[in-house]
């Protein structure tokens, strides 16, 4: 029975790899493989290349010789696979980086859209993992997409975006509800990841792990600004399966795509709101020049300067990054809170002292930002942010200073 | 192959290979030997004699009853016979897909998975279904992966004697 046990397992894991598994010893083994392949039946069918028809054809044409996975050749000489693997990833690991980046880019420069299955998972301090939502995603490169709710505390819910507006279906009241963890951003979009892996102060393989039954290599990334996180990339596509973000506040976040198939476009009718139950959310964040007299640095001078811990700043940015704390990622919720904290310094309990909308944008350049506030329960009249640690739309702000009535 | 027969045989292969290839693969449930079967499959298939006598709709059928000798062979345990394509039994062959017939297996297939306990459902669901590795699965479970490796080996056992009991009671 603990060979039976040993070559089972064996043999789920060649299936999750998609690789040729050897035939059943005996009777038993065989039902046992039999039952395997039925349960993964359950999963639609991974598809080969689109080349696949081309090289059966040539196939065919070289007088009916199999197109072999240059594996299997290896397979009659171990020893010198095992040398071959190694070397490989040596050269892999010193050629950095940069190399596997490019791979990544050219990888994605093929794909026009994708279907996938994406799992959030959440990790306590205490180790604790907990799958929070599974997702169903569709998107492509025109920054086109739609995501279900499979499982979670938001099942059912479906956002939309045409690369401008966002939609929720249903629609609800007040604030668009959270997709990923507390924020309705797409935060694993393939595209988003290879460009900020581009855009990273390092990158390097830390090593090979299997992910969701595919060997991926593992690369430890820092970012420009935020804490360092890691990034597992499928060996054979090039493309991101799963990202895990630092532990921040015994809370950790991880991004899976458990399924994921390229498609040459997302079905239209999926993008397609009117007439459907969905409302617009108001997400966008127009600039406003400075008035008229005033230069624009001036426009951003408070009369009053806050102190930054920029250390701290840099953990809230991975934990927006990770899809917690999304308020950081909304002056006016920024400002609010703030303001609301000199009112209650020893914190806020139920609703704000100060509504929401008692704040306004006066103006921002897209890095700063002054938020007027008009409400008679304080003293404070505008509030300035800055994205002190990352300088476009996923940045977080940080109260820098505000104004008081004289 | 002369030009015109590798015309041909590029033409029926781009018609049908996707069909083919889905066939196969809902079979052996890999995609390496899904590939391998799907090309050995036209290989063998365009090579035989009498192939243009069968009808051009009858086509995907064909692959698909020289596909299925195909993939009972490798799973035949002696292979001493050699392989046995059985190209005439396959051309005779009515090879009729009934979508019933898969939605039906599906639901057998979830029905026998619902009957087992929580434990043995959450190792195959995580091992199977979401192709997590035995150290994943024990990560998440919170068991040894000598334990996982147990559990999802009676857990396929009892799966196993379920589903043939299932198909017993839908045949008779």
């Amino acid at each position: 029975m603990k060979n039976n046990v040993k070559k089972l397992s064996d043999y789920i894991d060649r299936l999750n790899w998609e690789k040729a598994p050897g035939a059943a010893e005996c009777g038993e083994l065989e039902n046992l493989y039999a039952a395997v392949r039925r349960v993964k039946s359950l999963k639609p069918p991974v598809m080969p290349g689109a080349d696949f028809p081309d090289k059966v054809v040539q196939s065919l044409a070289r007088g009916s010789k199999r197109v072999k996975s240059g594996k299997r050749l290896l397979k009659s000489a171990a020893a010198a696979a095992a040398v071959l693997a190694v070397a490989l990833l040596v050269y892999f690991a010193a050629l950095k980086d940069t190399n596997i980046v490019s791979a990544m880019e050219r990888a994605y420069g093929r794909v026009s859209a994708y279907h996938g299955t994406l799992e959030v998972v959440f990790t306590s301090g205490a180790g604790e993992r907990q799958v929070q939502s599974v997702l169903d995603v569709w998107a492509d490169k025109q920054g086109r997409y739609a995501i279900g709710v499979l499982e979670g505390a938001y099942q059912g819910l479906m956002t939309v975006s045409d690369g401008e507006k966002v939609w929720q279906s249903p629609p609800g009241e007040g604030a668009l509800m959270p997709v990923f963890s507390e924020t309705h951003e797409f935060i694993f979009e393939l595209g988003g990841e290879i460009e900020a892996l581009k855009a990273a102060q390092s990158a390097r393989v830390a090593g090979e792990e299997t992910v969701a039954g595919r060997p991926a290599y593992v690369l430890e990334v820092t970012p420009q600004g935020g804490l360092p996180y890691k990034l597992w990339v499928d060996k054979e596509t090039k493309i991101p399966l799963q990202k895990e973000g630092a532990m921040h506040n015994a809370i950790q976040y991880t991004t899976r795509y458990i399924e994921i198939t390229f498609l040459e476009a997302i079905p239209d009718e999926l993008i397609q709101v009117e007439g459907k139950d969905f409302r617009e959310a108001d997400i966008g964040e127009e600039e406003s020049p400075a008035p008229a007299g005033e230069s624009p640095d001036e426009a951003f001078e408070p009369q009053v300067r806050v102190e930054v811990d920029m250390q701290a700043e840099q953990a809230q940015q991975i934990a927006a990054d990770s899809g917690s704390s999304p308020w950081r990622l909304d002056p006016v919720f920024t400002a609010q809170v703030f303001v609301s904290l000199q009112i209650s310094p020893e914190g806020i309990t139920g609703e704000y002292p100060v509504d929401y909308e008692d704040f306004t944008i006066a103006r921002t350049d897209g890095r700063r930002m002054k938020v007027q506030v008009s409400s008679g329960k304080t003293e404070i009249k505008a509030v300035y942010l800055e994205r002190l640690v990352r300088q476009d739309e996923t940045g977080i702000w940080t109260v820098v200073g505000y104004d008081i009535s004289r | 192959m002369n030009e015109e027969e590798l015309k041909f045989a590029a033409e029926v292969c781009r018609q049908t290979w996707e069909p083919l290839y889905r066939y196969v693969y809902y079979k052996v449930q890999n995609r390496e030997e899904a590939e391998d079967i799907t090309q050995e499959t036209y290989i063998r298939s365009l090579a035989y004699p009498k192939f243009r006598e069968i009808g051009r709709a009858e086509y995907l059928a064909f692959f698909k009853a020289v596909a299925a000798n195909l993939v009972k062979d490798r799973w035949r345990r002696n292979k001493k016979r050699g392989i046995q394509v059985g190209f005439d039994a396959a051309a005779n062959l009515a090879f009729t897909e009934d979508p019933a017939e898969a939605v039906g297996e599906k639901m057998l297939v979830e029905q026998a998975l619902k009957t087992l306990g929580a434990e043995q459902r959450k190792v195959v669901e995580l091992r199977i279904i979401r192709g997590y590795s035995v150290s994943e699965t024990a990560r998440m479970m919170g068991l040894k992966a000598g334990h996982v490796r147990v559990l999802q080996y009676r857990a396929l056992k009892n799966l196993a004697v379920i589903l043939s009991k299932e198909e017993t009671s839908h045949e008779e």
